[in-house]
């Protein structure tokens, strides 16, 4: 377990420079999941459980820090206050095992890192690939995970067309749809070759 | 250091510098049976966590891989890397 991770990835942990809104890339993502470990470390579990909640330095839109327990404890859950003191129990996903169980494995063996894993979007009613960065800590005295998760629609398990078209783009011009709408075009390209060609010049999608 | 290359779909080792000594190794199966192959073809690029035997000494430790799936001519591969950080 790191004992200070401020600056590993170049960023201070200032309220300014490291915010939930700020968050945008996996190297933002990994800053902001270091630093609500020091936030914890230096303001203790209460107050860094009433933060995780209710400031918006740490909760904004689709990125909030979480604490999990290593058995799958729901600790702080901003998305599921209602269930914190409970368990998520055994939840298999699309890569046959475990999350829970093989995130345990790799904070215990690691101390950190990446889980990559797929969760049912209620809004979608889709299996979507998300990942996030976790850092084993000590919460309260039981071994648990603080962490952040990233949800990408342009990668080659999602973009899907429902969510990456021409007429979203057109309807929210935006860097960020703009970007998913050329990565996903993209894969159509590498998946299938100058084939691809007559796809993205007929199909209404592109 | 080395790199390697898998089979996305079955996690198999397609080439490594290590020839035979890698020969019939499945990632899969280093990690509790978790589709770490799946993991790689859904995200694109991702790293893995694992115990795995070092090629150059034969000593099981823990590994850090990061793969990127490629396609080369048309065959797809997941193209990775890693390191046994130190104990």
């Amino acid at each position: 377990m790191p004992e200070s991770s401020a600056g590993q990835v170049g960023l201070p942990c200032t309220e300014n420079s490291v915010t939930a809104r700020a968050v945008e890339t996996t190297s933002d993502t990994e800053a902001f999941v270091r630093c609500a470990y020091d936030f914890v470390r230096q303001v203790g579990f209460e107050e860094a459980r009433r933060a995780f909640h209710q400031d918006e330095r740490w909760n904004s839109g689709p990125t909030y820090a979480f604490v999990t327990g290593l058995a799958s404890e729901i600790v702080v859950s901003p998305v599921y206050p209602g269930r914190e003191g409970g368990h998520f129990g055994v939840v298999v996903d699309l890569f046959n095992s475990d999350l829970f169980q093989d995130s345990a494995r790799i904070i215990s063996e690691f101390g950190q890192g990446w889980i990559h894993y797929s969760f049912l979007d209620p809004q979608t009613g889709l299996e979507e690939p998300k990942k996030a960065y976790v850092i084993g800590i000590d919460w309260e005295g039981s071994p648990a995970m603080i962490g952040s998760g990233i949800y990408r629609r342009d990668l080659p398990g999602s973009c899907h067309r429902e969510q990456v078209n021409a007429a979203i783009l057109n309807a929210d011009g935006s860097d960020e749809r703009l970007e998913e709408f050329v990565r996903c075009a993209a894969l159509e390209v590498e998946t299938k070759g100058l084939f691809a060609t007559s796809v993205l010049t007929s199909d209404p999608r592109w | 250091m080395f790199v390697f290359g898998l089979n996305p779909m079955t996690g198999a080792v397609e080439f490594s510098p290590f020839g035979d000594a890698l020969a019939g190794l499945n990632v899969n199966a280093l990690a509790g049976g978790r589709n770490l192959a799946g993991v790689g073809r859904a995200f694109g690029e991702t790293y893995w966590y694992l115990n795995a035997p070092n090629p150059a000494t034969g000593v099981p430790g823990r590994m850090v891989v990061f793969v990127k799936l490629v396609t080369a001519q048309g065959v797809p591969l997941l193209f990775g890397s890693g390191y046994f950080p130190n104990d």
